[in-house]
């Protein structure tokens, strides 16, 4: 069984310039397909920076879904751990997003109620045009990144259930 | 010889500013404020059913989520006239109080503490002389000789480890420095401890509006939180009660810590006190609103010309022409196609890119212009217009601000100090401290009304045939906001917003008046072109985020200046 650590998964991005709000169209994904049980906390945190710090100093264990503005084809997964975060492995072009979650962790990490652990599940964005939806290249990514947590989360003893199959059992 | 001083970006929240300086014999002589990038949000809106505008309004900027909101629901509202039940005021005074403790905390501690506060002289801090420091300003319970002893083992750590951290860009040891050791202890013990408040505040919004950082429960015509006293899924005693005792918690550390701080930091710095002021005419919307046709108000509004309180002239509802009739935005030296000047309801959005010229365009950021004057917008303009107005809570909080800084500094300071970086930051405070007597006074206005049995929520709004238009403001943490809404059969026609910080890092206009930005820092002392920490003071007193001014985020981040010495 799982231990009684907390689990933050948090979706970030600016829903109003497409594949940007990839995190926020996650978390809609996430929430909308499975059962979120208790020990499990869920944030469509949007841009919001500073004001994520609460549910960040909350977390054991703490999953970060975002685009990332690397090279590489749009649509590419990448994972970051947290010993990418501390080698500096993270600055460069990332999203405003990451960046402000850096500064938080920074300070969390100060105040000694950071994450034991962080993890940050990214996709290169394609359309950050202004508009809301992700692009064709990004909307099969949703399943891809919800199989990819799924994974971290096994590591934990957590099995997300469908909400189909938790309403016909 | 003149030099030139780039820094950019200047902000370490969203939003991609960058000024230009001039400095000459140490001193600045001209500045530029350019916001470098673009997207338009509006036309996202086009179209749109005005009910659901501020669901997308409040996406625009990762800051001032409520404050987007808040404005976008008024601005329909007073499209179609409607008064708001007045539980439903009640409800949107208390998000907006309590969303104003959460930010000004963190504006001063997060974002602007460290331009004042050295963090690695606190290594030389005396732990006795810097407890009697403390306790000679406030009776804070966290002013204690061990918590400075953790504090301080702390700072030794990071520096010794040389991974500073949210330290890594701090200009330490800059001679423009000047807290004592003592005093940059008890202010980094202060910066570490108000996340825990910030935090009781975004709990306490998060119980009200459903959720952080997005709030759910606006509407156009109230809100969507059902009052019932004694049902566990609304909103009802127990859950008031949690928010009120949360609302206190802050309070006192509003009272005790944010305010004494900014008292000591400004008595310490009184050679900073003339610096910073730039355009003194001053504008701040009414807000906090008593009834339901929004013609009454707990946080006055108004103008103030050329910094002469006898000028005064209030805003006196959500519907006030003089409002109305005398904003506009002019897009001379911005990046627009065409040099007009427009009443926002007739204002388009053609972008047209130059290259930075000093004496043309070069700044995605509109010119707001009130009369056709700039306007300086934020806490210290609502001060201002509040304590020339006679406003009882301004004038107890501003004149308690100014007695203990005049007693701690040794000279008179009157409340012409506040036109400065300074005063930006006493007003802002002093706004703090204000409204966390507000919200607890609207927090029992609220359970009063609801204990008479008025559990009314919401008036149905209904959309007429053929065009409307409309305006909403809210004075937010940074000052005047205000949407416009021009609808039309029912739907999004067009919408504007003009944002605080277009008002105050808003460039030039057609007639080469500068915005506030640029004029707060002619005259500014610059020690060292290298370092600029003085340009950092005052843009970062006006609590710069032009995230929304731009409506765009920053694609760097972290406040890595890069500094240019041309």
């Amino acid at each position: 069984m799982h231990s009684d650590k907390q689990i933050g998964i948090l979706g970030v991005g600016n829903l109003l310039l497409a594949d940007e709000g990839f995190g926020v169209h996650f978390i809609n994904y996430l929430t909308g397909n499975f059962v979120i049980p208790d020990h499990v906390s869920v944030l469509d945190g949007g841009t919001a920076g500073i004001m994520m710090a609460p549910f960040i100093e909350d977390a054991d264990y703490l999953y970060v879904i975002d685009t990332v503005a690397s090279d590489g084809e749009p649509g590419t997964i990448r994972r970051f751990t947290d010993e990418d975060i501390q080698a500096g492995n993270f600055q460069a072009r990332m999203s405003p997003h990451q960046v402000g979650l850096l500064d938080i962790l920074d300070l969390c990490r100060l105040r000694e109620t950071a994450p034991e652990r962080t993890e940050m599940i990214t996709v290169v964005p394609e359309d950050l045009s202004t508009r809301i939806g992700l692009s064709p290249r990004l909307e099969p990514k949703l399943a891809q990144v919800m199989e990819l947590l799924h994974q971290s989360l096994a590591t934990h003893d957590i099995f997300l259930e469908p909400k189909t199959a938790a309403a016909g059992a | 010889m003149a030099q030139r001083i780039v820094v950019d970006p200047v902000t370490r929240i969203e939003g991609h500013l960058r000024i230009d300086a001039e400095v000459d014999n140490g001193v600045v002589a001209k500045a530029w404020s350019s916001g470098q990038m673009w997207r338009g949000i509006e036309l996202i809106l086009q179209g749109r059913d005005p009910r659901d505008a501020w669901l997308f309004t409040q996406r625009i900027c990762g800051v001032c989520t409520t404050v987007h909101a808040l404005a976008s629901v008024r601005c329909v509202e007073n499209a179609l006239g409607m008064e708001i039940p007045i539980n439903a005021q009640y409800i949107r005074n208390l998000v907006q109080s309590i969303h104003a403790l959460h930010d000004h905390i963190v504006h001063f501690y997060v974002l602007s503490a460290l331009d004042w506060v050295d963090v690695v002289s606190a290594l030389s801090a005396d732990i006795g002389k810097t407890v009697q420091l403390a306790e000679s300003i406030s009776n804070w319970p966290g002013n204690s000789a061990n918590r400075f002893k953790t504090v301080k083992a702390k700072v030794q750590a990071i520096v010794d480890s040389g991974q500073l951290g949210p330290f890594a860009n701090g200009y330490w040891g800059h001679s423009a420095m000047k807290l004592p050791p003592e005093a940059n202890l008890m202010a980094v013990s202060h910066y570490l401890e108000a996340l825990d408040y910030q935090r009781k505040a975004d709990m306490a919004l998060g119980i009200i509006s459903g959720k952080n950082p997005h709030i759910q429960n606006l509407s156009v015509g109230g809100v969507t939180a059902a009052i019932n006293p004694d049902n566990e899924n609304t909103l009802n005693m127990e859950r008031l009660y949690w928010v009120r005792q949360l609302v206190e918690e802050v309070q006192g550390f509003i009272k005790q810590v944010y305010v004494p701080d900014v008292i000591a930091i400004a008595a310490l710095y009184k050679d900073w006190l003339p610096y910073g002021a730039g355009v003194t005419n001053y504008m701040a919307v009414p807000d906090m609103v008593l009834d339901t046709k929004s013609t009454s108000f707990d946080l006055p509004g108004g103008t103030i010309m050329g910094g002469d309180l006898a000028t005064v002239k209030p805003f006196t509802s959500f519907n006030d022409p003089y409002f109305r009739d005398n904003v506009v935005e002019c897009i001379a030296r911005s990046w627009y196609d065409g040099d007009w000047t427009r009443h926002p309801y007739e204002e388009d959005t053609v972008p047209k890119y130059t290259d930075f010229q000093d004496e043309g365009k070069y700044t995605w950021l509109k010119a707001p212009r009130f009369q056709g004057e700039p306007m300086q917008v934020g806490p210290l303009a609502q001060v201002m217009v509040g304590y020339a107005q006679g406003h009882e809570l301004t004038r107890k909080y501003v004149d308690h601000v100014l007695s203990e800084i005049s007693t701690l500094a040794g000279v008179q300071v009157g409340p012409a100090a506040l036109h400065s970086s300074l005063g930006r930051h006493a007003a802002r405070a002093i706004r703090a401290a204000m409204l966390s007597d507000l919200a607890i006074k609207h927090w029992q206005l609220l359970v009063d009304n609801i204990g008479k049995g008025d559990l009314e929520i919401f008036n149905r709004p209904t959309f007429p045939k053929g065009e409307i238009q409309g305006f909403g403001f809210h004075e937010a943490p940074r000052g005047a906001l205000s949407h416009w809404i021009v609808i039309k059969d029912g739907v999004i026609k067009n919408y504007q917003c003009v944002v605080p910080s277009t008002w105050n890092a808003g460039p030039r206009d057609d007639k080469d008046k500068p915005g506030p930005y640029e004029a707060s820092l002619v005259g500014n002392p610059i020690a060292d072109p290298e370092r600029p920490l003085e340009v950092l003071r005052t843009i970062h007193s006006f609590d710069p985020c032009i995230a929304c001014a731009v409506h765009m985020l920053d694609p760097e981040g972290r406040e890595t200046v890069k500094l240019k010495v041309l």
